[in-house]
C-alpha cells in the first residue's frame, strides 16, 4: 500500500483516470484529505444575534495538523486563506468556494498543480502539444503506476472486506494508514465526503450555469457536467440557478 | 484583553454575517460589489469585527481601511442584520462618519487610521495584515473610487507603479 499512502488521493485520482478526472472531483479528494489529515477540522459553535436565539452552525478551521504542514500546490487552493490567518474560520459552502475560485480553471488546476510537479510529472507526457490542448496522457511509467494502484485498491478492498467482519479495529487501523485514499475505494462512503460532494456539486451548478449564460457553449458545460456525476454521485438534488444579481439582492 | 472584552469579543466574533440559507450570501457579494475574490472577502469580513470591536473598547474614533470600510458599509446596507441583530448583541449604536472634506479632516482621518493600527497590535498581538490594512500613504493617497458598468465598460490596470 506504499503508493496509497504517498499520494493524496487526489493525485492518486489523476493518474487512474487521467482523462475523466475534473477538477470538481481533485477539489472534493483535497478537502477531504486536508480534513483527514488533520490539517483541518469541522467545528460547531453557537452562532448569536440580537435578535434570534442561538444557532449551531459548522465551520472549518485549522486542525492539529496545521501548523508547520508542508502543503501541495493542490492543497494551497484551500489553505491559502488559513495561512493568511490562522484564526480564520469559514462554512464549508465558502471553503468549497474559495477552493474552486483559487483553482482558476480546469486546465490550469490540473497541469500547474498537479502534472507539473515533481511528484506526478514523470508519469505524464508532457509534449507540448498534449499540455496546450489540454490533454492528459500517462506515459509508460504512468500507466504501470496506475496499475500497482489498481491493484493496490483491490487488496485493500479485499483486506478490508474480509476486516469489517473478523476485526474492527483492524480495519480501522488500515483506513487511517492510508488516510483520504479512502474514497478511492469503490463503496466508501462517509458523511464528511457527502457533505464535500453536495456543496462542491451546488458550486459547481451554479458556475457551471453563470459560465453558461456567459458563454453558450452548452456541449461542453454539459460534457463537463456528465463527468462531476460519474464520480461517486451523491445524489443530492441540482441548486436553483446562477448567483448573480439584478440590481439590489 | 480584560475580561469583558474578551466576553464582548467573543460575542463579536460569534456573530455569521452570512446567511447559510442563502443562495447569494454577504461575502459573496462584498466580493462581487468590489472585483475581489471570496478569498479576500472571507478576510476582510473577518477584519471588519475586530474594527467593530476596537471601536466599541476605544475612547476616540478610530479609521478603517477602505476595503474594512467597504464591509462596513455593505454591512449597514443590510439594516435588519446591522441594526437589528449586530448592534444589539454588543450593544451599541456605532455610526458611520464620512468625512466632511478639507485638509484638517485628512489630517483627522490619518491620526484616527494610525491609532486604530497600533491599538490593533496592543490588543490582538499581531500584526496587521498588510493587504488588508495597507499603510497611511495608499489608505489616503488611493481614494479615487468609481461605480462602473461593467456591461458597457472595459476596465484595464494602469501600469504600476515601482
Amino acid at each position: 500500500m506504499k503508493n496509497l499512502q504517498y499520494f493524496t488521493p487526489a493525485e492518486a485520482f489523476l493518474i487512474l483516470y487521467p482523462r475523466k478526472s475534473s477538477r470538481g472531483d481533485l477539489l472534493k479528494a483535497t478537502c477531504f484529505d486536508l480534513l483527514m489529515k488533520g490539517v483541518f477540522q469541522t467545528h460547531s459553535e453557537n452562532v448569536r444575534s440580537g435578535r434570534d436565539r442561538p444557532r449551531t452552525l459548522k465551520y472549518i478551521i485549522v486542525g492539529d495538523s496545521f501548523k508547520g504542514y508542508q502543503f501541495l500546490p493542490h492543497e494551497g487552493v484551500f489553505l491559502s486563506p488559513y495561512l493568511k490567518n490562522s484564526r480564520i474560520k469559514m462554512m464549508m459552502s465558502s471553503l468549497v468556494k474559495v477552493g474552486y475560485e483559487n483553482s482558476n480553471s480546469d486546465r490550469w488546476f490540473k497541469t500547474e498543480a498537479f502534472i507539473k510537479q515533481p511528484r506526478l510529472n514523470s508519469y505524464f507526457n508532457t509534449f507540448f502539444l498534449f499540455q496546450f490542448l489540454g490533454i492528459r496522457l500517462l506515459n509508460s511509467q504512468g500507466k504501470k503506476m496506475r496499475e500497482m494502484l489498481l491493484s493496490e485498491i483491490a487488496q485493500l478492498e479485499k483486506e478490508l472486506h474480509k476486516l469489517q467482519r473478523t476485526n474492527k479495529l483492524q480495519a480501522a487501523d488500515l483506513v487511517s494508514n492510508i488516510g483520504g485514499c479512502i474514497i478511492l475505494l469503490e463503496n466508501f462512503q462517509s458523511d464528511v465526503l457527502n457533505e464535500i460532494n453536495s456543496k462542491l456539486k451546488v458550486e459547481f451548478d451554479s458556475l457551471m450555469a453563470a459560465a453558461s449564460a456567459n458563454n453558450s457553449c452548452s456541449s461542453e458545460l454539459d460534457m463537463a457536467w456528465g463527468l462531476w456525476n460519474s464520480f461517486h454521485d451523491s445524489g443530492c438534488s441540482s441548486c436553483s440557478s446562477c448567483s448573480s444579481c439584478g440590481g439590489c439582492d | 484583553m480584560t475580561e469583558s472584552e474578551t466576553e464582548l469579543w467573543n460575542l463579536i466574533d460569534s456573530f455569521e454575517i452570512d446567511d447559510e440559507h442563502s443562495a447569494f450570501p454577504f461575502s459573496e457579494r462584498l466580493a462581487r460589489d468590489n472585483n475581489w475574490k471570496l478569498e479576500f472577502s472571507i478576510r476582510t469580513i473577518a477584519e471588519y469585527k475586530k474594527f467593530i470591536f476596537l471601536i466599541c473598547i476605544s475612547h476616540h474614533p478610530l479609521t478603517p481601511s477602505d476595503a474594512v470600510d467597504q464591509a462596513w458599509h455593505l454591512h449597514l446596507l443590510y439594516t435588519q442584520s446591522y441594526w437589528k441583530e449586530f448592534m444589539p448583541l454588543i450593544g451599541r449604536e456605532i455610526h458611520h462618519g464620512p468625512t466632511k472634506g478639507g485638509g484638517e479632516e485628512r489630517t483627522k482621518y490619518t491620526n484616527c487610521y494610525e491609532m486604530l493600527k497600533t491599538r490593533y497590535i496592543e490588543i490582538f498581538n499581531e500584526e496587521l495584515p498588510k493587504d488588508i490594512w495597507p499603510s497611511n500613504k495608499i489608505r489616503f493617497g488611493e481614494i479615487n473610487f468609481v461605480r462602473v458598468n461593467m456591461h458597457r465598460s472595459w476596465v484595464f490596470p494602469k501600469k504600476r507603479k515601482r
